[in-house]
């Protein structure tokens, strides 16, 4: 032992006699200690480089902000955030927080505790402005969202050329929608109900909310008879208006826990009411804009009013090391608020009903092995009301597509689980069936008088029937300290499958490497891969006389998605930490452009015909670099920087439709670059300065027009009371 | 033989301790120590623990022969979830326990993560200095991005929920106790909890809407608007065919005239109602 280990033991020993009561720097039990911090903060902005304030900057989509000359583009506010909490030693009594970006981004909670209850509130606001840009790629904003030649030279197409001319009713490029959440709860503990909480007996009540304003712009087609005159009316159906957003939702949860007799049982009742206090717009809103629209009571893009009521009874217990859970629910929806043409017609109840059960069993009785097995079944009723002459009928002509009138599904499976000591790792090999079987309406056609058309199941690729299986083998291993390998494969193989989009085929596989060194060292890598196939749907034609079909056009969508990632975490002695990510995503889609001289509508008394037009194929590559650290330069003075970079780029089809878009639409090539650095310096313990400075750029090779970058300044100042 | 300074000093402060209970006690080491004998070592202010969880023997065990040699035998730092559930997981806890009755089916779980990756008793697991970059980003989305860091590239791409912004959270849509089949409703109910406005009930149902909004959306992110997962029209393309008559060049019957850009760029623009309407079996308006 050398003198200074000495020095430092003896040290230690005198220390530890005199000081030991030092530990106890916190405040002593049953003392109240009350911290505020209040950190003002003044914040300037710049969007630049872009097509000017009258248009949605791409980069204000989800950063808007507007400063104290109510400039969109260059300006500056104030914000700022503050904490307040309140502890007896023992525990924190009530937070109370808020955090703010703006007037457009800020949340804010509330947090009190006690042994008996417990309170819970939070808000949040924040603005978007994604329909702005939505706006920039509508109809009439992109080369080539409009043809012409639909309707000129002839002037005479009544079918389709209103794709020649699209109306803009809207006088706004500007749009954004406002959401404020908020919501408290109580919580009563089990303390309340039972001496040191042996009743284990629970209440929670609770309110969320959230209020939506706004606008968005809203497109659509009118029909055929929604427009009267001269050929040139065609030109009057396509149109699109600023459509305001006034919603408001409130939702009353009951949540009920008890463990009697050690079983836990969970009762949550809920009641919800949407409310859509927006113009609900008609036809009559837009005739006065053109002569040979034909005014009527027909809504464009209604909302409904609608109530929401769930029952959830959940059971569970232990058996030693056997775990069993139950669970059943059922929700009501209720639409609350009707058009003038649904009352007229008679159409008076918007009601689905779902209900859902789950039984698990999971056992580990075995040593080195563990069972598992579920059962869960959902089920989905439509009770509107069906048929509604003049509506909604199966027996009028063009009045239906299909109706889903009911979806039963039942989903069961079982899996063992094997531990293998040596390598540390738990293996899981299952299997699980979905049978899915819907209850679908069509249009009861007829080739005899009076003939009807409408689809027909065999003009369609929607079907009643899903019958799929699915083997998976899940992997985790821990083969040295630190180091966890997660590997997980399954393969699904279905008889039937209702939506071509469901896996009739389908391979997924998920790997995830990690390791953790003692020195803090981070780093892991993971591959995931799946593989979706499904060609077992077709269009087949109808003829006459006879009324049979015929020959058949089948869908095929292979769809390949892999991902694959690396990061790397790195402390650099005791003060730097260093963090590094890069990921790459690719999403393959090939599938068949399928196109018929008719509307399957118009079947079975008109011919059909189907063709295979196409072979597109939708590839796009996506990639994300993240380099960021974090420098503690001494106890007082912290630096932090990151740069993230992604990129999007490749073709959202191939061939002739490739071909045929415009080019905003047949391509995506974007990029965003943002450089954030940091710092705090920390002048006493109750006095922080901060600053931050964040640049953004974002490019778009594929529609240049959305180019433009963003400085961004803080600085604010942390005052503890 | 050099000693680890910093350690020597701490045995011997526990040392010194036992020495002076025995004194003060006038009789042996205890067999079991209290949690106050812990805290004379490992100081309180790395010792934080919510109220309920200040004994350390409730979750640590082997105390007894780590006092005796404390370089040599060490309490279990790693905490095994059934430590927990024991509490947790019987109604034992607090109020919120219903929420984690189902983690022995969890997929969490599954995989092998244990209570204490995610929950810190002492410290947060993120800590309460967060990255310049992060710091709109709620904690528990910074804690899930851990692990989760092929999701949260997918926050990096064009359209996304607002999770890096701050306005919403994993948890807003996750419940990470809980296990996909034990949960209760269906997947579209899950999203309109939030997005009421286009639920309905409609009268013409759109059926890849109805049955499961990750038919068409990807909610992490995606190089589309609007979340979508592919690109229009490829994405209606997949269920859909095109009839001339109403969307060819000539409005005419035949499988001949051209198809515009037009028509296949946004098949949403003239088709507004995609998630259902009340009125038009087209979904139109």
């Amino acid at each position: 032992m050398n003198a200074k280990s000495r020095m430092n033991a003896v040290l230690a020993g005198v220390t530890t006699l005199v000081v030991m009561p030092a530990w106890a720097d916190e405040p002593a039990e049953g003392a109240t200690e009350i911290s505020f911090d209040l950190t003002p903060k003044l914040f300037a902005f710049d969007y630049f480089n872009d097509s000017g304030s009258g248009h949605t900057h791409f980069l204000e989509r989800y950063n808007y902000q507007r400063g104290f000359d109510g400039d969109r583009r260059s300006d500056f506010y104030l914000d700022a955030d503050l904490k307040l909490t309140i502890s007896d030693g023992e525990r924190e009594l009530f937070r109370l927080e808020r955090v703010g970006y703006g007037s457009y981004n800020h949340h804010g909670s509330l947090k009190g505790s006690t042994e008996n209850i417990g309170v819970d509130g939070y808000y949040s606001f924040f603005r978007s402005a994604t329909g702005g840009l939505g706006y920039l790629y509508g109809p009439n904003q992109v080369p080539g969202g409009t043809d012409p030649s639909y309707f000129l030279p002839a002037g005479t197409n009544t079918n389709s050329g209103y794709v020649a001319q699209f109306n803009d009713d809207s006088l706004e490029s500007l749009y954004k929608i406002d959401r404020n959440t908020f919501g408290i709860g109580l919580a009563l503990k089990p303390q309340l109900f039972g001496a040191a909480g042996a009743s284990s007996t629970s209440v929670l009540l609770n309110y969320d909310a959230y209020k939506r304003d706004g606008n968005r712009f809203a497109s659509y087609v009118l029909g055929g008879s929604d427009v009267a005159g001269a050929a040139a009316r065609v030109l009057e159906r396509w149109r699109g208006f600023d459509m305001p957003v006034d919603e408001s939702m409130n939702r009353y949860t009951l949540n009920l826990t008890a463990a009697p007799g050690g079983f836990q049982i969970s009762y949550e009742g809920v009641l919800e009411k949407f409310d859509n206090d927006a113009t609900n717009y008609t036809v009559a809103n837009f005739a006065p804009l053109s002569p040979f629209l034909v005014s009527s009571n027909k809504p464009i893009h209604f909302v409904p009013d609608s109530t929401l009521m769930s029952n959830n009874f959940r059971l569970a217990r232990n058996f030693g090391s056997t775990a069993i859970s139950a669970g059943y629910g059922l929700s009501v929806l209720d639409q609350d608020s009707f058009t003038d043409r649904q009352q007229t017609f008679g159409y008076s109840d918007g009601e689905i009903k779902t209900t859902s059960a789950h039984f698990n069993i999971n056992s580990s009785a075995l040593k080195l092995v563990g069972v598992e097995a579920f059962y869960k079944y959902y089920n989905r009723d439509n009770d509107s009301t069906f048929p509604v002459a003049g509506l909604v009928s199966d027996t009028q002509d063009q009045s239906l597509g299909v109706r889903i009138d009911k979806i039963e599904s039942e989903s069961y499976g079982v899996a063992a689980s094997f531990r293998i000591a040596a390598l540390k790792s738990n293996i899981t090999a299952g299997w699980k069936r979905e049978d899915e079987q819907r209850d679908l309406t069509w249009t009861a056609v007829s080739t005899a008088a009076p003939l009807l058309n409408g689809i027909q199941p065999q003009r369609s690729l929607y079907g009643e029937n899903t019958l799929l299986d699915e083997y998976y083998v899940n992997l985790v291993a821990r083969p040295m300290p630190g180091l966890v390998l997660r590997l997980t494969t399954s393969y699904v193989d279905a008889d039937e499958t209702a939506l071509v989009t469901d896996p009739q085929n389908a391979l997924h596989v998920k790997a995830k490497l990690s390791y953790a060194a003692d020195n803090g060292m981070l780093t892991s890598g993971y591959y995931n891969y799946k593989k979706l196939d499904n060609d077992a749907s077709a269009l087949t034609n109808a003829l006459l006389p006879a009324g049979t079909d015929g020959a058949a056009s089948a869908q095929d969508v292979s769809r390949t998605q892999q991902a694959a990632g690396l990061t790397f975490s790195m402390p650099v002695g005791e003060r730097i930490t260093t963090t590094a990510n890069l990921s790459w995503m690719q999403d393959d889609l090939k599938t068949y452009f399928l196109r018929s001289d008719r509307r399957r509508f118009e079947a079975p008394n008109n011919a059909i015909t189907f063709l295979i037009q196409d072979r597109p194929d939708y590839l796009i590559d996506s990639y994300v670099f993240m380099l960021g650290g974090d420098w503690q330069v001494s106890d007082a003075l912290r630096w932090s920087g990151s740069y993230t970079y992604s990129e999007s780029s490749g073709d959202t089809a191939s061939g002739t439709t490739l071909t045929a878009l415009p080019a905003v639409n047949g391509r995506i090539d974007n990029r965003i670059s943002t450089l954030t650095v940091g710092t705090e310096y920390a002048i006493s313990e109750k006095v922080k300065f901060m600053g931050s400075y964040s640049y953004d750029y974002y490019s778009d090779h594929a529609y240049p027009q959305l180019n433009g970058g963003l400085h961004a300044f803080m600085i604010g100042a942390t005052i503890g009371f | 033989m050099k000693f680890p300074t910093y350690d020597f000093s701490r045995a011997l402060q526990c040392l010194g301790l036992a020495v002076g209970l025995a004194v003060a006690s006038h009789g042996a080491i205890a067999a079991e120590p209290g949690s106050e004998t812990c805290r004379l070592c490992h100081a309180a202010t790395s010792l934080k623990a919510p109220a309920n969880h200040s004994d350390c023997l409730s979750c640590h065990s082997g105390t007894a022969e780590h006092l005796k040699d404390p370089m040599k035998a060490k309490p279990n730092k790693a905490i095994a979830s059934e430590t927990c559930l024991s509490c947790h997981a019987s109604g034992k806890g607090h109020a919120k326990d219903a929420r984690r009755m189902n983690f022995a089916f969890s997929e969490h779980k599954k995989a092998g993560v244990q209570c204490s990756d995610c929950h810190g008793i002492h410290n947060p697991k993120v800590g309460e200095q967060a990255n310049v970059a992060d710091l709109k980003m709620n904690d528990d989305t910074r804690l899930c991005a851990t692990c989760h860091q092929d999701v949260l590239a997918r926050f990096s791409m064009p359209s996304h929920h607002p999770v890096k912004e701050g306005a919403v959270s994993c948890s807003s849509c996750h419940q990470p106790h809980d296990s996909k089949q034990a949960a209760l409703g269906g997947q579209t109910e899950r999203c309109t909890t939030c997005h009421q406005a286009v639920r309905g009930p409609h009268v013409f149902e759109h059926p890849p809407a109805a049955e499961d909004c990750s038919n068409c959306h990807d909610p992490h992110g995606s190089p589309n608007r609007r979340l979508l997962t592919v690109a229009q029209p490829m994405l209606c393309m997949q269920c859909h065919s095109i009839a001339s008559n109403r969307h060819g060049q000539a409005g005419a019957a035949n499988n001949t005239q051209a198809i515009s850009g037009a028509v296949l760029r946004d098949c949403a623009s003239c088709h507004g109602a995609v998630h259902g309407s009340s009125t038009d079996q087209h979904l139109r308006h």
